[in-house]
Formats: C-alpha cells, structure tokens, sequence
C-alpha cells in the first residue's frame, strides 16, 4: 500500500476534504473541482461512498478508517480503492498540501 | 501567503437559515481588513441574486440589500454559476454578477476557498 | 506528552462551523487537533463560527457514558495552551454569552466555558493571515 506521503503534489494542488454523503451536492461539485494532482478525503457521512456503487472515486482517494469503522466500513484492504487513513495520516496530507479545501 | 483572494462560496438560497447570512459577514469581514475576497453563488445560491425579494413579511431583512453593498464594501468580484442560472431560470441578477464554470482552474485562482 | 512544535512543520488553525449535536464536526476537528499534537505541530487557534459555537457552552450537559466534547476541548486547549475564540456575532444569537456581553445586554446569565473567548471575525482573518494552514471543519449532513 503506497502511503499519502509518498509524492510532493504541485503548489496548485489541493487536498479537498469532504464530510457530505455522495447524495449531496457538495460531493458532486467537489468532484467537478478537482484537477491534476489532486487528492480526495472522505470524512465523517463521505466515508459512505467507498461503499456507493453509483460513483468512481478519483485514484487519489482515501477515507479516515475511524469513520469507516464506525459505520462498519472499509475494513477489507483493496488494492487500487481509497486508502484506509489514520487521523495521522490525515496530519500528513494537510502538511503536504498548501492548499486545502473542506466542501 | 499569496495575495490572491479568499473565495467565500453560497450554495443554498436565501431566509431558509443563517448560513449565507454568516458566509457574508466572513466576505464583508475580509473586506473590512483589507484582504482581497470575491464571492460566488452557486446551485441554489444562486437565488440570493434574484431580484424583486422582500423578506419583510418574514421579518428578516432582505439580503439583496447587503448584497448590492458588496462592492462598495470592497468584495472584489461577485461570481454565479451560469448552469445553475440556468436550472433556477434566472436572466436577470441584482446585484450582478459575473458568470463563471466553476473548475479546477478557477478555484485555484483563489488563496483559500470557503464553504461554509 | 512533548508538545513543543518541530521546526519546519507548519502552524494551524481550526476553524469548526458544525454544530455539536447537529454535525460531527467538533469531534472530527478534536481527533485531528490531537493528532496535530502528537505529531509535533503548533496549533495558532481554533475559531468557532456560525453553529459551531455551540461547542463553547458550558451548560452542555450531556449523559454521563457519553462523551463530553466541551470538557474534551476544554482539556485539549488547557494542556496545549491554545487560544480558542467563538465569534462574537453567531455566539450572541444563539444564546452564547461571557459575562461582559450579559451585562451589556442585560441578560439573566453568562455560559461561556473556560478556555473560550468571544471575539470577533477579525480573529479569523488574523488566522488566515498567520497560519500556514487553516482547517475548517463544516456541519455535515
């Protein structure tokens, strides 16, 4: 499993953070906002969509496990779906991205 | 820290609760310290620009008013989104505002975006 | 705990506009400020807005096996020494007063917790301005 911090993003690129359910119109729009090097965190009711088969999550895509577990979640480890993330993890991402976007 | 604007984002429609109402005094705030910030109304936000709105009946005030107020106050630009002009049949805008495709690109015209 | 920030490690602030029953955001937004601490990071200040001030009541009183999240930040803030402001605007309209702002408007009590102050949006912009990353956490639904 590749870790977040494996890649130094552009100055331009931002971590969007989203706590909606994919049935909200935050969700959608965050998705029509994100671009090249991009990554995407489902928190809090977004854990959901890892779940959702109406949508294809971006490849730069992870989802806090807390969340997850909580909602019964995610536990089984995927090759190429979201990442399982750690609130440390998440610590990584904001460190590593200058620009951050919660929807 | 860039000099760019903050962008402060409206996306649900006026009176029904306080939080377009509060995204404003955010954007009026950022104006009042002399930091560049620019607004954008989108989805059912776009309604906020809808003109002929009287919310005296309901006892609050019209937000079209403080709207037109923007600019003066120094917000830099108001934007709305065109496809959602068009879901909400809006021609007309008071105040008006510049029509824009939010993407990537446009939103990393801006140093932070705000949604609340 | 160490608490004393890496050099080289960006500041933060927090800015929590979900309300405490109505969003997860005041829970979300305390996991990540811990782990911010663990991890050797400044936290600048945290800025309650809009339903989020609910966070700074001290008259929450939830049921003893549930968690208290006002005590829970309260202890955080003490321990780390950072500053917490609930803007003045949204704090007063929903019922949210230090004892300076129930004097002026003559009301019958103050619930302000300890660790929070009442300030104004400036307090915000000023977060913008210092902290090289702001983290707002937002109601959800």
């Amino acid at each position: 499993m590749s870790k977040p911090d494996s890649k130094v993003p552009p100055v331009t690129a931002t971590l969007h953070l989203v706590n909606k359910t994919p049935d909200h119109s935050r969700f959608a729009e965050c998705l029509l906002a994100m671009g090249q090097g991009d990554y995407l965190l489902l928190m809090e009711n977004a854990v959901v969509a890892v779940a959702d088969c109406r949508h294809r999550l971006p490849p730069d895509t992870g989802f806090l496990v807390a969340d997850a577990r909580a909602r019964g979640l995610g536990d089984e480890p995927s090759e190429k779906g979201p990442q399982p993330l750690e609130y440390a993890d998440m610590v990584r991402l904001t460190d590593r991205f200058h620009r951050i976007v919660s929807w | 820290m860039t000099d760019s604007a903050v962008l402060v984002v409206i996306d649900q429609p006026p009176y029904g609760d306080w939080q377009g109402r509060e995204a404003l005094d955010m954007a009026f705030s950022l104006a009042a310290f002399d930091r560049p910030v620019a607004l954008l109304f989108r989805g059912p936000g776009v309604n906020w620009l809808r003109p002929g709105q009287d919310a005296g009946p309901l006892g609050q005030k019209t937000v079209s008013r403080n709207l037109g107020a923007a600019t003066i106050f120094g917000v830099e630009a108001l934007y709305a989104d065109t496809t959602s002009l068009a879901h909400f049949g809006l021609r007309d805008m008071e105040p008006p505002a510049e029509t824009v495709s939010p993407d990537a690109a446009f939103y990393r015209s801006f140093s932070h975006v705000v949604q609340l | 705990m160490d608490s004393t920030p890496a050099a080289g490690l960006p500041g933060y602030s927090l800015v929590i506009s979900g309300g405490l029953y109505s969003s997860q955001a005041p829970a979300t937004a305390l996991a990540f400020a811990k782990a911010l601490v663990s991890t050797g990071h400044r936290i600048d200040r945290v800025f309650l807005y809009g339903e989020g001030v609910s966070l700074a009541s001290a008259l929450n009183t939830p049921p003893s096996d549930e968690t208290d999240w006002t005590r829970a930040w309260q202890e955080l803030l003490t321990d780390q020494d950072i500053p917490a402001f609930a803007c003045i605007a949204s704090a007063l309209r929903r019922g949210l007063l230090n004892q300076q702002e129930a004097d002026r408007y003559q009301r019958p009590a103050a619930n302000l917790a300890d660790g929070f102050v009442i300030a104004g949006l400036g307090e915000w912009v000023q977060a913008l301005a210092d902290s090289d990353r702001v983290i707002h956490f937002p109601g959800g639904a």
